[in-house]
């Protein structure tokens, strides 16, 4: 909180005084009591909030010994538990790992202790570079989270055979289209978008690395829906059902809807940051938005300043591209998007604007929900998901997936790719 | 007297001359204006006509470009064909694969140069980038040369405080490297526009790097221009014009400027392809003409990240740009011997 962390709301929501501490008004948080003599700690939260333990699990969360800086410490960060320990850092240019040699003491179970003595990491900006070192095995292990460039996809596929494998990561991309300006404040404005967009033209625009989807919550979490999408109203009514995966564009209908919502020729703003692929996605709609009968015109914007910018209600930006990663494996952390309370003038999460009372009141029921008794509440999630996708409040398209991708001196067989954090170090064994 | 004007070495005549001896002079230029002169000489200069027609092809294609797409491609600049399928020679190929490489050139009316990594047809976008390219290139010029040419008049003619003033003001621009200057206007302008005024241009507005192009190199042809005003303004035919009370202004549009034309010209055809390129520069790096919009930069910058699997997605947009900047350039040089052999005059950079 006090290092200007984007995820700092997740605290000052929800613990009590937390607020009040970020905003100087007092020198501790009310709500966190503390008793040395046991070793207990209890938080006091302002409502009741079930991933309130995935919050906890945040590496922001991890416990430092009294006297921590509160400043930023990416130099010389303090000590944590795990099974490496951070032993030098070069900002912006490597940093190495050596193994902790008290962690196997600790006896947790079900983490592993880790193979290797020494993790040097360096940081290469270069994604071609980099898939080439490990094609090459000049270097062990591809940054998860980059993706390979569309020129070595092929190449990879073929030549690190047996060392190479994509993994459907908990995050999902979609166009958010704003639902209280025109035209997608008109329902058959946001079917027809849904329609004129082919999900498995945006997958070979990705080079093949998102899995194609109507739905919003990725498979690994709970409450995730399958089969047909509802797009539209699911009564019918002029309304279109198609197939969840791979559904074909259908300019024709789509065109149809926008004409008969009176709407042919209206102009639309598409908005995307200037970085592949996500670039070529908007490019897309746009293209797309243009052939069924709006007037649509793509916004660039360079990759620094997009999310403040599509973020501030004086832009209020019309549509675009967006991405949300799972912060914990919650559907409650995902719908924040869709929730009316994330609406703010600045920085601005709901980008869509939606303000559904049936989104809203099943969010608040489901929110409290803990976490250990999620699949009890998956069919209402999965129930809201076909909501949102009956009322095409966004356009959902795919699920992003993530190499693991070592070098030949890795045992690929033992390592394991987390959905959360990535490629898990501490499984990484060398062969031989 | 007559004289044929052919300059061919006839020995003129003299009507009713009696007595008088027929002198034999050498050839006769005399009655023939500079610009036939010029055109005689650059006539005969078959590289600078070699290059020109080059040039002038080029344009011409780019110009047919939605004859192409209509009649030919059957696909718009912008159309996306990710998920089509095309038969070639009886087997069905996509036109971008499953990992995103897209269709190579097929030599066939649709995708003749094959598709962009965005299912876009590559001959289609070559064609409408180039006639953005050029369309900047030209008006980015017309801005440089019409800027340039009234300061450059101004400052020369009345020299003094109206001299250093526009003087100091030009150095301040070209204090500061081209590409460098051109580069940070283009990224500021293209994220917010440009308003002043009446005048609101959006950020994807063709004229905003029109405008950073045309301003950016205005000291380069002003500075050499105003350099020839200061000598125009001491001859005789501007002091008799001064003499006979003709005013500043007129002295300036009626006497100085006539004398500037032939090198007017000669900076148009080598500003042009300063421009075009200056104009690829700026869209490769995101700073010039806009996406969805196609430029021979943008083309260039899209093709980059593909150049192993994929070469004809640079190859083809390098090819038209060199063949185009190349043919202006050496048509240039060709119009500047032609026009004055004795000039050095180049707008060197």
């Amino acid at each position: 909180m006090k290092v200007g962390w984007g995820g700092d709301s997740f605290y000052t929501s929800n613990i009590v005084g937390a607020a009040a501490y970020q905003a100087g008004k007092s020198k501790t948080i009310s709500g966190i009591v503390t008793n040395d003599a046991t070793g207990q700690v209890i938080i006091h939260l302002l409502a009741p909030y079930g991933a309130f333990d995935n919050v906890l699990a945040f590496p922001s969360s991890g416990l430092v010994p009294t006297g921590t800086a509160m400043t930023a410490l990416s130099t010389s960060p303090p000590p944590g538990v795990g099974s490496y320990m951070i032993t030098s850092v070069k900002p912006n240019v490597s940093f190495t790992l050596e193994k902790n040699p008290l962690f196997a003491g600790f006896h947790i179970p079900g983490i592993p202790v880790g193979y290797v003595n020494t993790v040097q990491v360096t940081v290469q900006t270069n994604a071609d570079t980099e898939a080439q070192d490990v094609l090459n095995n000049t270097s062990d292990e591809f940054d998860w989270g980059d993706v390979i460039p569309p020129a070595y996809v092929a190449q990879v596929q073929t030549q690190a055979k047996g060392r190479y494998t994509p993994e459907t990561l908990a995050a999902t991309d979609y166009f958010w289209l704003n639902t209280h300006i025109a035209p997608f404040n008109n329902i058959l404005a946001r079917e027809a978008a849904n329609l004129a967009v082919s999900r498995v033209a945006l997958q070979r625009l990705a080079s093949g690395q998102i899995t194609p989807t109507c739905y919003y919550l990725p498979p690994s979490i709970v409450g995730a829906a399958s089969g047909a999408c509802p797009l539209g109203d699911p009564s019918g009514n002029g309304s279109f059902t198609a197939s969840s995966l791979g559904s074909p564009a259908d300019i024709a209908l789509a065109t149809k809807l926008v004409k008969k919502a009176g709407l042919t020729g209206a102009p639309v703003t598409v908005w995307t940051e200037n970085r592949e692929p996500f670039e070529a996605f908007v490019t897309y709609l746009n293209s797309q938005l243009n052939a069924i009968g709006f007037k649509s015109a793509l916004k660039v914007v360079s990759s620094g300043v997009f999310d403040p910018t599509i973020g501030s209600a004086k832009v209020d930006p019309q549509a675009g591209w967006g991405e949300w990663s799972q912060d914990y494996p919650n559907p409650g952390d995902f719908y924040l998007v869709l929730d009316a309370r994330s609406i703010e003038p600045v920085n601005n999460l709901n980008l869509g604007y939606v303000n559904d009372p049936h989104i809203q009141s099943t969010i608040i029921r489901l929110d409290k929900v803990q976490s250990s008794d999620l699949p009890s509440v998956a069919s209402q999630w999965a129930a809201l998901e076909k909501y949102v996708d009956s009322k095409d409040y966004q356009l959902n398209f795919g699920y992003e997936v993530s190499p693991l991708f070592l070098s030949d001196r890795v045992d690929f067989a033992t390592a394991v790719f987390q959905p959360v954090f990535g490629d898990d170090w501490s499984t990484f064994e060398l062969k031989g | 007297m007559t004289l044929d004007g052919t300059g061919t070495g006839r020995v003129p005549t003299y009507e009713g001359g009696v007595g008088l001896p027929v002198v034999p002079v050498g050839p006769y230029t005399a009655g023939v204006g500079a610009y036939r002169l010029a055109l005689r000489r650059l006539r005969h200069n078959y590289t600078a006509l070699f290059f020109g027609s080059l040039f002038l092809l080029v344009v011409v294609l780019c110009l047919l470009a939605p004859v192409y797409a209509r009649y030919i491609a059957h696909t718009g600049p912008n159309d996306q064909h990710i998920t089509e399928v095309l038969n070639l020679n009886g087997k069905s190929v996509d036109v971008v694969s499953l990992t995103g490489v897209p269709i190579g050139p097929t030599w066939h009316s649709r995708f003749f140069l094959g598709a962009d990594a965005d299912g876009r047809d590559l001959a289609v976008r070559l064609l409408y980038g180039g006639r953005t390219s050029l369309a900047i290139g030209a008006m980015a010029t017309a801005v440089t040369i019409v800027l340039a040419t009234i300061l450059g008049l101004v400052a020369g003619y009345y020299r003094g405080w109206a001299d250093s003033l526009i003087s100091r003001a030009l150095d301040i621009v070209w204090a500061y490297p081209v590409y460098l200057l051109a580069i940070a206007l283009g990224v500021s302008l293209a994220t917010g526009g440009i308003s002043i005024g009446p005048i609101q241009l959006n950020g994807g507005s063709i004229f905003l790097p029109t405008l950073v192009i045309g301003i950016v190199y205005v000291p380069y042809v002003a500075r050499p221009v105003r350099g020839e005003v200061l000598a125009l303004r001491e001859r005789e035919f501007v002091e008799a014009a001064r003499a006979l009370g003709t005013s500043n202004l007129r002295i300036m549009v009626g006497e100085i400027l006539p004398n500037l034309t032939s090198t007017i010209v000669v900076f148009v055809a080598l500003q042009l392809a300063h421009s075009i390129i200056l104009e690829a520069a700026l869209s490769f790096l995101g700073a010039g003409v806009q996406p969805p919009a196609a430029s021979w930069g943008t083309l260039l910058s899209a093709g980059a990240p593909l150049f192993t699997v994929a070469p004809y997605l640079t190859l083809a947009p390098a090819t038209l740009l060199v063949a185009a900047c190349l043919g202006v350039n050496i048509f240039g040089d060709g119009l500047r011997e032609a026009l004055d052999p004795r000039a050095t005059v180049r707008a060197g950079r």
